[in-house]
C-alpha cells in the first residue's frame, strides 16, 4: 500500500507526461487493438475458405434487369428445388420474423448446407420431419426432441423438430461478406426447398445465397440458362474461391501493414516511457536509498514502478478493450486471452530496463553529497 | 558520449519504417482522391441517369448526330449491367494494352459493330471460348475482339465485358462524358433529360488534398498522430540521453566548451547514430517490408524518406538542444 502511495506521488510530480502518454497509449492503442482484430478475423475467414477449396464452390453474381421486377417465377422455384433437393447446392436464407420472436438469429437452410459447413454432430438423432432444428451453444431453452411452431406466409402452422446442438465453433460462409458467421448464437433450420417454398413467399435471398459444390460445368450452365429464361434475371457464376481471395488478399496485406505502423508506434512510445523512469530513477535515487535505509526491500522498489508503468498502460487499453467488446462482441472469447499477454508483456518489457538500473544502483553512492 | 546509442539506432530504425509506411498510404489515398474515374481527362463530366425509355429508334439516331464526328469518350456505368457501356471514338483508351486481341477501334464504335472486350477469366470468357469467341446476350450476339485484365482502367469489379453503348437498349446509371465541346456536352445533357426520369449532373470530380485526408479518413489521421507521437518519444529519449551525459559535458566546459561548441561535437554523433538507423530501416525495408505490394516504391523515394527521417529527428535533437534548460554558467554545465 505505502508503494503504491509512493506510485502516486511519482505521478502527481509527472502529471503532464503521465496525461500526455495515457492519450497517445489510448489513440494508438485503440487502432492497434482494431488492425489486430481485424487481421484476426481476415484470417479465420480466409482459413475457413481454404478449408472449403476443394469443395469448388461456384456461387452466382446478380444483375436485375433495367425494366419491371426479375421476380422469383414458379419455374425459378423449380430449378432450385432441383439443385437444392438433389443435394447438389446448399443455400440459406434469413428469417428476421422468427429471429425476434425465438430471441436468436434464425436461419432456414437448404440442400447440403449441414454437410459443407460440418454442422451436424455425431449421434445428432435422425428425423424425418421436413423441418429439423439445431441450436447454437449460447441458444438457451431448447432442447433434443422439442417441437417449435413456425409461423408460415400462408397462416399455416409449421412444427419443427429440434434434434439437438450444433458444434461449438460452427459457422457458414457467404461470399458477399469477408467474415466468418459464427452459429453459437443461431438456430439452424435445416429444410426441404421445396416444403419450404410450398409455404413461405420466394425470396431472392436464396439465389443469392445459392452455392454449387463440386458440380460439372454442364449442369451449372443449365441452370443458368433455367434461371435466365424463367426470371429475367442475368446470373453470372463465379468461384467462390477465387472471388473471395481477390476481394479480402489486399485488404490483409493494408490490415498487415496498419498493424506494423502501429507497432511501430507503441514500442516507441515504450521507449519514451522507459526513458522516462529513467529519469524519474535518476531524480528519486536519494528518496530510493533512504527508504533501503529503512528497511525496503529492493522489491518494494519494483513494487513502485510496476504500480507506475501499470497507471500509464492499464486505464487507455482498459478503455479501448471495452470499446472494442462493443465493437466486436463475437470476438471477446478469442481476444480475452490474447489481451491480457499484450498488456502484461507490454508492462514487463517496459520494466525491465528500469528494473536493472534500480538493482546496480549503489545506495551509498546516492546518499553522498557532491 | 560513446559513438553508437543503441536506444537512439533503434528508435530510428521505428521512425523510419512508421514513416515509410505513412508516405505509402498518403501518396496512395492522395492518387485516389485526385484520380479521375476510369483515369478520364480533366475534361469529363458525370451525369446521373435514371431511365426505362429504350435507347432505339429516333432517340439513338439523334445521340448517334450529337456524337457523330466528335472526339468524345461516353462511359455508362450500370451496377444492374454485365457489360460496361462504352463509346470512345476519340480512342482514349487505345494506348492501355489489352492482355489479347484489340481494343475496340473508332471505325468499329462508328459503324456500331457488335464487338466486345471481355475480362480476362470471367465466366463470359471462358463461355465465350467454347462458343467460337460469341457472346449472346439477348437476342444479339457479339463477337470477341479481346481480352483485358483488372490492370486496364475499365476493368471494374461488377462488370464482365466492355460493349458499344449504342450497341445496348438501355442507359440508366453513371455516364461519364469526357469531351471537349461543351456544345456537344449540353446537347447531350438536353436529349437525356428529355427522354428520362431523372437525370443531374453530378459533382464527382475529386480535388482530394491534404486537409480533405484529414477531414474525411480517420486511418490518416491517427498514422500522422502516430508519428507525432513516436517524435514525442523521441525526445524524452534525447532529454535523457543530454542528462545522462551531463558529467561529461561538465568536464567539456570546465575545459572551455561553450554550448555551441558542444552542439556541433554532439550533433556530429547523434546525426551518425541517425543515418546509421536510418540506413539500418531501409535494409529492413529490402529484407522484409518491400514484399508488400504497397509499399512498392523506386529508390529515389525511398532516399527522400531516408533522409527525410535522418533530418527531422536531427532538427528535433537541435530544438531540444538549444531549449533545454541545461546551460553553461560561470564555467559550470549547470
Amino acid at each position: 500500500m505505502i508503494q503504491f502511495r509512493f506510485a502516486m506521488n511519482d505521478i502527481k510530480r509527472n502529471v503532464k507526461i503521465v496525461l500526455i502518454v495515457i492519450g497517445f497509449l489510448l489513440i494508438t492503442g485503440y487502432f492497434f487493438m482494431l488492425m489486430t482484430t481485424t487481421l484476426l478475423l481476415n484470417l479465420d475467414f480466409v482459413n475457413e475458405v481454404q478449408r472449403i477449396r476443394d469443395e469448388n464452390i461456384t456461387f452466382f453474381r446478380i444483375y436485375y434487369p433495367s425494366e419491371g421486377s426479375g421476380g422469383i417465377t414458379s419455374e425459378t422455384q423449380r430449378w432450385l428445388a432441383q439443385a437444392l433437393d438433389n443435394n447438389r447446392a446448399y443455400s440459406f436464407v434469413q428469417s428476421p420474423e422468427l429471429s425476434r420472436r425465438l430471441g436468436a438469429d434464425v436461419i432456414f437452410a437448404f440442400g447440403i448446407f449441414d454437410e459443407v459447413f460440418d454442422i451436424e454432430l455425431e449421434g445428432t438423432k435422425t428425423s424425418s420431419s421436413p423441418f429439423k432444428i439445431l441450436f447454437g451453444n449460447k441458444v438457451n431453452g431448447l432442447g433434443e426432441g422439442d417441437l417449435i411452431e413456425l409461423d408460415s406466409h400462408i397462416n399455416t402452422s409449421i412444427k419443427a423438430e429440434v434434434i439437438g446442438r450444433l458444434p461449438r465453433g460452427a459457422s457458414y460462409l457467404t461470399p458477399h461478406s469477408s467474415r466468418v458467421n459464427k452459429l453459437n448464437n443461431s438456430i439452424v433450420v435445416l429444410a426441404e426447398y421445396e416444403t419450404w417454398s410450398s409455404v413461405y413467399w420466394p425470396d431472392s435471398q436464396i439465389l443469392a445465397n445459392m452455392c454449387f459444390v463440386n458440380t460439372p460445368t454442364g449442369y451449372i450452365t443449365s441452370f443458368v440458362e433455367g434461371i435466365v429464361d424463367s426470371s429475367s434475371l442475368r446470373i453470372i457464376p463465379a468461384s467462390f474461391y477465387d472471388y473471395v481471395l481477390e476481394k479480402n488478399i489486399h485488404q490483409i496485406e493494408d490490415t498487415v501493414l496498419f498493424l506494423l505502423f502501429f507497432l511501430s508506434i507503441i514500442f516507441l512510445i515504450g521507449v519514451g516511457i522507459v526513458a522516462n523512469l529513467l529519469l524519474l530513477i535518476d531524480r528519486n535515487l536519494r528518496e530510493y536509498a533512504i527508504h533501503r535505509l529503512y528497511g525496503a526491500t529492493l522489491t518494494d522498489l519494483y513494487l513502485r514502478t510496476v504500480i507506475y508503468v501499470s497507471t500509464l498502460i492499464l486505464p487507455p487499453f482498459a478503455i479501448v478493450y471495452s470499446r472494442l467488446n462493443s465493437l466486436f462482441p463475437f470476438m471477446t472469447s478469442h481476444v480475452d486471452i490474447g489481451f491480457v499477454c499484450v498488456v502484461i508483456s507490454i508492462i514487463g518489457i517496459v520494466v525491465i530496463i528500469p528494473f536493472k538500473k534500480l538493482r546496480n544502483q549503489n545506495v551509498a553512492l546516492c546518499l553522498r553529497r557532491d | 558520449m560513446k559513438k553508437l546509442k543503441v536506444s537512439l539506432i533503434i528508435s530510428t530504425v521505428f521512425i523510419f519504417i512508421s514513416v515509410l509506411i505513412c508516405s505509402m498510404y498518403t501518396a496512395t489515398r492522395l492518387n485516389y482522391l485526385q484520380a479521375n474515374p476510369f483515369g478520364l481527362s480533366d475534361n469529363y463530366r458525370e451525369i446521373h441517369v435514371i431511365s426505362d425509355a429504350a435507347l432505339e429508334g429516333e432517340i439513338r439516331e439523334q445521340l448517334l448526330n450529337i456524337v457523330h464526328d466528335q472526339e468524345i469518350t461516353i462511359i455508362i456505368d450500370n451496377m444492374d449491367s454485365l457489360g460496361l457501356g462504352v463509346y470512345d471514338s476519340q480512342e482514349f483508351f487505345v494506348p492501355h494494352d489489352t492482355r489479347s486481341g484489340n481494343y475496340i477501334s473508332r471505325q468499329e464504335f462508328l459503324s456500331l459493330e457488335p464487338v466486345i472486350l471481355v475480362k480476362e477469366n470471367s465466366y463470359i470468357h471462358r463461355s465465350s471460348i467454347e462458343n467460337d469467341n460469341i457472346y449472346t446476350s439477348g437476342s444479339r450476339e457479339y463477337q470477341i475482339a479481346g481480352t483485358y485484365d483488372i490492370q486496364h482502367p475499365l476493368s471494374t469489379h461488377n462488370h464482365e465485358y466492355i460493349y458499344n453503348l449504342f450497341l445496348e437498349e438501355y442507359m440508366s446509371g453513371s455516364l461519364y462524358v469526357d469531351t471537349e465541346s461543351e456544345e456537344t456536352f449540353a446537347s447531350l445533357l438536353a436529349l437525356i433529360q428529355e427522354n428520362s426520369y431523372q437525370c443531374y449532373l453530378v459533382n464527382s470530380r475529386n480535388n482530394g488534398d491534404i486537409l480533405e485526408l484529414f477531414r474525411s479518413d480517420r486511418y490518416f489521421l491517427a498514422m500522422v498522430l502516430g508519428v507525432i507521437f513516436s517524435l514525442f518519444s523521441v525526445s524524452v529519449l534525447l532529454f535523457n540521453i543530454f542528462h545522462g551525459m551531463k558529467r561529461e559535458i561538465a568536464i567539456c566546459v570546465l575545459f572551455g566548451a561553450t554550448k555551441f561548441k558542444l552542439y556541433v561535437g554532439l550533433s556530429r554523433k547523434m546525426f551518425g547514430n541517425f543515418a546509421i538507423g536510418a540506413l539500418l530501416g531501409a535494409c529492413v525495408y529490402y529484407l522484409v517490408l518491400s514484399r508488400f505490394q504497397r509499399l512498392q516504391m523506386p529508390v529515389t523515394s525511398l532516399l527522400a524518406i531516408l533522409l527525410f527521417c535522418c533530418i527531422a529527428l536531427f532538427v528535433l535533437f537541435t530544438f531540444l538542444f538549444f531549449v533545454s534548460k541545461n546551460r553553461v554558467k560561470d564555467g559550470e554545465w549547470v
